[in-house]
């Protein structure tokens, strides 16, 4: 089975129950990216949201190369 | 006062609670995971009372009744994670089967949310309840109905027939699930990795090694893309980009297969004005004024259509083409408010 | 092969900004920008739309021809650009800015005088939903009045809060480090440190104690360097319409005095009798933040206006706008001095 995407995929067996398209479940191994400190709980959001990054800087006052 | 269901962590729904808090207007949000939520009820009253000779309908939660806060704005961002407003544990012990069990459960949470989302559409809400049954033939076959061009497509469980569709569209095609059932999921191998389960679009270019027995399942011819089209649709207006996905090979057949720290390019589009009001059309047959919407332009300069999200992601398309669609929904949200 | 039918279109991300001496490409998308010759920043901004590449090329009287083939294929090649036989369906991206918060950013001053309410500060820029807090400490204070203030700030949505701290304070490992165990928004400089590190003192975090060996005085000035330049789309949009550094920032100072920014002078109030949130609606407090560096001499001639951050007063001479504290960049040179 010829595909353009080169992961593996989950074995499942040959049925007239189940569609083509479910043989093409794809998985790829993956590294956590430490986020979840970044998540945070704001009273704004009913819920979370995410800290540690903006489009700009406050101001540039100290300068470490 | 907009009511939100969303989920605890969505980008686009913070942004929009910014502008809503920009606005001084006062809002909830909706995750279904917290048992403060008004439509968690696990904990909380909630009766619902129709007919009878006097016609006294009536939804109450915590013995407040919700009609006299209708009609308010709703926006249903993320319904689907809040379709179960039960929150409990329970310890099983029973010879009827626990999954069927489970099974019937969830399908009687499910009409007793469709019904207090159906009761929640005011005049003024975004998105839909319903979103969650968007049948993926159906769509397409509205959508040709309504002068939109959809790539040749093939619903079948006959390898044979599947072959004589493979050889007739110069042995390239498609296979799409015909319904988004296998959510993402994450399995860890320790803390850190884990594998990703996803489905995405696959490209065949050869039969050999494929089922030869499978259910009814849908394929499609694969066009060329020149780019891909992605127009937001927010109360009727569309705002297009053009997603130039050729330029990487990973995304070419599926835009979510580009690797982590790849950008693509996008651009503010116009589609034809044609293509527009079908757009319209089909929206409003469906009953829905929010989708992001899939295009693609072939080489031959030919637009198809290819699918609607009801609850599509549009950050992106708002960022890089500043189209500023956070304000516009907070906007819709808040205008018909005292 | 270049077709002179065809036309060629800048990706929108992609912008061509002129300078005195010397151009550039920003690329918003990668944050990273191109430099480029004037003259093709001239062939860039011609009308694309309606002129296909034969006729920009005659816009220039067939004297680049070669540079031009040159040029697009070279930017087609690396993603800035592409062909294409129809440009109707492209439009140009808008060009305005819209923030939903009041305030963006903020500097608050602190040192021994200092008699204000921090609490009462941090409140109300909350209230404004602040998105960048800056405190900068000066002296020896009593640090428990900060982390008590902090606790106003544990659930608001306000993304990043510097804290600048001198060396000389003392404050032990342990502190510190309670300090952004406790407030997951805050990140700490410590300044005037015999040498320049960063320590990871929480295990399985990646946050960190800066330590910088220089020093912060009450009028240090603000630093400009290629490395602190800011390519991003809001960036971009936001020094496009407005003066980036300024534009809707409130800095309260060591004596609570709100400002515009801690080393102007004009005073709009103080933070013991006025609201920041009535401050920041007068006219005069907001004059600065339409001052954007296309209206300012030097600036308007840099290339890298549209990504240089800076808070310095704006001085009015005559009809010029001029920054009072500037960079060593000279645009007439296309050179650091």
């Amino acid at each position: 089975m010829k595909t353009k995407n080169n992961t593996h995929k989950v074995n499942i067996s040959e049925s007239e129950i189940i569609s083509f398209d479910l043989y093409y479940i794809t998985s790829v191994k993956k590294k956590e990216i430490p986020r979840e400190e970044l998540k945070v709980e704001m009273d704004r959001y009913y819920g979370k949201g995410m800290i540690g990054d903006f489009y700009k800087n406050n101001s540039n006052i100290f300068h470490d190369k | 006062m907009p009511l939100i269901f969303s989920q605890e962590l969505d980008f686009p729904t913070n942004r929009v609670l910014d502008w809503l808090s920009f606005y001084n207007a006062d809002y909830r949000k909706y995750t279904g995971l917290n048992l403060k939520d008004d439509f968690s009820f696990s904990d909380k009253k909630i009766t619902i009372s129709l007919g009878g000779i006097n016609n006294e309908n009536s939804i109450k939660i915590k013995d407040k009744n919700l009609d006299n806060v209708n009609p308010f704005p709703v926006w249903f961002r993320r319904p689907n994670i809040v379709s179960n407003p039960f929150i409990a544990d329970f310890e099983y012990e029973n010879t009827y089967p626990e999954n069927l069990f489970n099974y019937a459960l969830k399908q009687r949470n499910t009409v007793f949310w469709n019904y207090l989302g159906y009761k929640l559409e005011s005049d003024n809400h975004l998105g839909s309840f319903k979103t969650i049954s968007l049948n993926k033939p159906i769509v397409l076959e509205l959508a040709q109905k309504f002068g939109l061009t959809i790539p040749s497509t093939l619903i079948t469980n006959s390898k044979d027939d599947l072959t004589l569709f493979f050889e007739t569209n110069n042995k390239r095609i498609i296979t799409k699930s015909i319904e988004e059932i296998i959510p993402d999921y994450k399995h860890y191998i320790n803390n850190e990795e884990y594998f990703y389960f996803y489905q995405i679009t696959n490209l065949l270019e050869s039969l050999d090694n494929t089922p030869s027995k499978f259910a009814p399942s849908l394929f499609q011819e694969y066009i060329d893309k020149k780019y891909e089209i992605r127009t937001v649709f927010v109360d009727g207006k569309c705002y297009s980009a053009c997603i130039f996905t050729q330029i990487n090979e990973d995304t070419k057949v599926d835009m979510r297969n580009r690797k982590a720290n790849h950008f693509t390019r996008y651009m503010p589009y116009k589609l034809d004005s044609e293509i527009e009001v079908g757009v319209l059309k089909l929206m409003n047959h469906l009953e829905l004024n929010f989708g992001v919407i899939d295009f693609i332009k072939s080489i031959n300069n030919k637009y198809y259509f290819l699918e609607i999200n009801p609850v599509g992601q549009y950050g992106d398309v708002s960022l890089y083409c500043n189209y500023g669609l956070h304000k516009k929904i907070a906007e819709f949200l808040i205008k018909n408010e005292d | 092969m270049i077709n002179n039918k065809d036309h060629f279109l800048l990706f929108t991300t992609c912008v061509p900004v002129k300078g005195h001496e010397s151009s550039l490409i920003m690329d918003l998308d990668k944050g990273e920008y191109l430099e480029i010759p004037n003259e093709l920043y001239d062939i860039l901004v011609a009308d694309h739309f309606t002129y296909d590449i034969g006729g920009i090329k005659g816009l220039f009287n067939n004297e680049f021809d070669r540079g031009i083939d040159q040029y697009f294929q070279f930017l087609v090649d690396n993603h800035y650009g592409f062909y294409t036989s129809n440009p109707s369906p492209f439009q140009k991206l808008p060009m305005h800015f819209d923030s939903p918060h009041k305030i963006i950013s903020s500097v608050v001053a602190i040192n021994k005088e200092s008699k204000y309410d921090v609490r009462k500060v941090f409140q109300q820029l909350d209230k404004l939903d602040c998105q960048l807090l800056q405190i900068r400490i000066y002296d020896n204070i009593e640090m428990s009045r900060i982390i008590n203030a902090l606790k106003v700030l544990k659930k608001s949505s306000i993304r990043i809060i510097e804290l600048y701290v001198p060396a000389f304070l003392n404050l032990s490992d342990e502190v510190l480090k309670n300090i952004i165990v406790d407030f997951s928004r805050v990140s700490i400089t410590v300044y005037g440190a015999q040498e320049s590190k960063k320590d990871n003192l929480v295990e399985g975090s990646s946050r960190i104690i800066r330590y910088t060996d220089q020093k912060l005085l009450n009028n240090s000035k603000e630093v400009y360097s290629t490395d602190l330049f800011i390519v991003s789309h809001e960036m971009f949009l936001e020094a496009v319409n407005y003066n980036s550094g300024l534009y809707r920032k409130v800095c309260i100072d060591y004596k609570g005095n709100i400002k515009n920014y801690l080393s102007h002078e004009t005073v709009y109030g103080n933070i013991e009798g006025d609201l920041i949130a009535e401050i920041i609606q007068k006219e005069e407090f907001k004059e600065k933040y339409y001052l954007k560096n296309d209206l300012i001499e030097k600036c308007k001639d840099c290339q890298f206006r549209y990504m240089c951050l800076s808070n310095s007063e704006i001085e009015k001479k005559g009809e010029n706008y001029h920054k009072l504290d500037t960079c060593n960049y000279n645009p007439y040179k296309n050179a650091w001095e």
